[in-house]
């Protein structure tokens, strides 16, 4: 299964690229910015896979332009509350600072708010990591009130995702 | 718009535009200022100026303010 928008292409991840995820997870440039920083060994892969391969999780391999470049995900989706979490990481350092990124949110975001149906998407970001707090105020989400450091929760709504998308999607030609 | 109002407009989009003295031959990909985000508004920016929407590889292929200010005015047909 896979999501095309916006020039980019989200694949559903498969067993057979969880070691390709490994690898990258395990690499310190992306570990760094991990809650959970040990090696990962093919056999705790297995099993994590084994525990998101489902409807309530959706973690798709970035492809743009044929290559494979990254992790975007929706987990713990709560169709009830309609909500869920979203994260991503570029693997493919050239991509870092580019509108890549947030055209993989954008495409994740509509995948989220149109075909599954949500209606608000949460984020935890760790108080230091400047870089994804304003990633996210750009996209629209709003910190928690009562949220509290070291890691802060915050939230998007639809009606404040379509608004950012409004004026942001229409560059993604 | 000429060079020198492109390099304000350009310094605009940073977070924290004193980081540096922007200029023609800045090389804005080595700025610690220069992110996702930056590389987004910057194509924002471009497109309400200039009416046109210039593809990523535009941006990551200019290696200074200048290379980008030229790419757009070639993509424009001005050059």
């Amino acid at each position: 299964m896979f999501f095309e928008k916006y020039g980019v292409k989200l694949e559903r991840l498969t067993a057979d690229k969880i070691e390709l995820v490994r690898n990258w997870r395990n690499d310190p440039k992306i570990s760094q910015y991990m809650e959970f920083r040990d090696h990962i060994t093919a056999e705790m892969q297995k099993k994590w896979f084994a525990s998101v391969n489902n409807e309530n999780n959706y973690y798709f391999i970035i492809n743009y332009k044929g290559q494979d470049v990254g992790l975007t995900n929706v987990k713990d989706v709560d169709f009830g509350k309609k909500t869920g979490e979203g994260g991503i990481f570029i693997y493919e350092d050239s991509l870092l600072n580019s509108d890549i990124p947030f055209r993989v949110i954008f495409a994740l975001n509509d995948f989220c708010f149109d075909e599954l149906g949500l209606e608000t998407m949460v984020a935890h970001i760790m108080d230091d990591n400047q870089r994804a707090i304003d990633f996210n105020l750009v996209l629209g989400y709003k910190k928690a009130p009562d949220s509290k450091g070291p890691k802060s929760t915050y939230f998007l709504n639809k009606a404040d995702y379509f608004k950012c998308r409004e004026k942001f999607a229409r560059l993604f030609k | 718009m000429d060079i020198s109002e492109f390099v304000t407009r350009f310094a605009d989009q940073f977070m924290d535009p004193n980081e540096t003295t922007f200029a023609p031959e800045t090389k804005f990909h080595e700025l610690s200022g220069w992110t996702s985000m930056t590389a987004l508004l910057e194509i924002a920016m471009i497109e309400d100026n200039f009416g046109t929407t210039i593809p990523s590889d535009v941006i990551r292929g200019a290696e200074t303010i200048q290379d980008l200010f030229d790419a757009v005015q070639k993509s424009k047909g001005n050059a």
